[in-house]
């Protein structure tokens, strides 16, 4: 590849990650929102079962909400995981390839809002884990 | 008939400075045997005394492999040989001691401005002990695929490495900038070990290496705390060391320069025995000052 060719690249290369790690940053937050919902809707359903109307269907729908909790907590933590090559990528670019001053705020401003987000997405999910492990299977 | 005497000898005072390396890193783990912070029953105030290090220093220059080297228990050649990727965040450590824990700061520039700030107002209000900086006379690791594609690239393998180094080192610089000015702010006595990584690639410059660190500007910048905070309140060691014996590779494999041919395991040993020497001293003299 010739130096203008390569310096195409890397406009176009800016150009493409930039939406890309905004899309990211929008679906960590959106998982961040699930999550809290879903701790939400769980403690609500457990609440129901000191009631001593309980029902069935109470139980139920605790054990229901105790599942799709679990199973939201490990799609946070899949979805974190998938990310991390797009920020290394992204990190690297900055750090060692850019040459353009308006690419390089432009990737940067984006890098930093999802790191934040991945920085927050972590910090919910540590917390949850450990309410989490406190937390009886309602039976 | 061949006399392995010496051979037998110098392997025997290599084993003795492995054996001795990392029975004195466990000593480290456990730094509250001469430290200044005692053990509190009650975890907030226990949160509130607490004085961690520091470890600090641009991106690739093996901060995370010497944590672990000196927090992680486990086999000294486990750390050894594995590929590098960036920390994102900072990283947090454990020493046996609940009241001393390593944090590592991330050094890409773009996390510079989010994430050190707090650092530097930690560092001015003494909340570490210590500080390890560490530079590798500009052989920053390169995780991306080609160099080729480097801003720095000229279409000349060995101009760009010239290039590449040089910008580094004065990185290097700007990063202990950033960590004198926040030290001459601290009231209690703290120490600064800087710590000089991949020996196995500038070896062969030994000297010029050591009067890059030792004298010049890196010397001028690190007097400045001295006179600041006065001999009694602050000390300084340079220790040169290889954490990992490797070429200089990019993330695809390509070599851009070989590892300084003699340099061998017993070599690494004994800067590593150098290293936790120094660190212990370190810790004596940090008992001492308070």
């Amino acid at each position: 590849m010739s130096m203008a060719d390569l310096a195409v690249y890397k406009h176009d290369f800016a150009v493409r990650i930039a939406p890309l790690l905004t899309e990211y940053s929008h679906r960590l937050v959106a998982a961040q929102t699930t999550l809290r919902d879903s701790v939400n809707q769980y403690e609500n359903a457990a609440a129901k079962l000191q009631n001593w109307t309980r029902t069935q269907h109470d139980l139920d729908m605790a054990r229901l909400r105790y599942q799709l909790l679990k199973s939201d907590c490990e799609a946070a933590r899949e979805l974190g995981n998938a990310v991390l090559d797009p920020i290394r990528r992204a990190s690297q670019y900055l750090e060692h390839e850019v040459e353009n001053e308006l690419d390089k705020l432009e990737v940067q401003a984006r890098l930093q809002d999802l790191e934040a987000a991945m920085r927050a997405l972590e910090k919910t999910l540590e917390a949850t884990s450990s309410w989490f492990m406190s937390v009886p299977v309602p039976v | 008939m061949p006399d392995d005497g010496g051979l037998f000898r110098d392997v025997k005072s290599t084993w003795d400075d492995f054996k001795w390396v990392v029975e004195r890193i466990r000593e480290i783990r456990s730094w509250i045997g001469l430290g200044t912070t005692t053990t509190n029953a009650n975890p907030s105030e226990a949160e509130q005394t607490r004085r961690d290090i520091l470890l600090i220093g641009p991106g690739g220059v093996g901060k995370s492999t010497l944590a672990k080297f000196l927090a992680e228990d486990r086999d000294l050649l486990a750390i050894w040989g594995q590929s590098y990727k960036e920390s994102m965040n900072n990283e947090t450590f454990k020493l046996a001691d609940p009241n001393v824990e390593i944090l590592v700061a991330p050094g890409q520039h773009h996390r510079r401005p989010t994430i050190w700030p707090q650092l530097e107002e930690d560092l001015a209000a003494d909340k570490f002990r210590g500080v390890i900086f560490v530079g590798s006379y500009g052989y920053h690791s390169l995780p991306m695929e080609s160099h080729r594609s480097h801003r720095l690239y000229e279409g000349d393998d060995a101009a760009f490495l010239g290039s590449y180094l040089r910008e580094n080192r004065n990185d290097e610089l700007a990063v202990l900038s950033r960590v004198v000015e926040s030290l001459k702010r601290s009231q209690q006595a703290s120490w600064l070990l800087v710590l000089v990584t991949k020996q196995d690639l500038w070896c062969d410059q030994h000297n010029d290496v050591e009067l890059h660190y030792r004298s010049g500007k890196f010397a001028a910048r690190i007097d400045e705390i001295s006179h600041a905070l006065g001999q009694r309140r602050f000390r300084a060691e340079p220790v040169f060391a290889s954490l990992n014996i490797l070429n200089f590779v990019t993330g695809n494999g390509e070599c851009l320069q070989k590892n300084t041919a003699g340099y061998d395991a017993r070599r690494q040993i004994r800067s590593l025995y150098q290293l936790v020497k120094t660190l212990d001293e370190l810790r004596i003299w940090e008992g001492d000052a308070t």
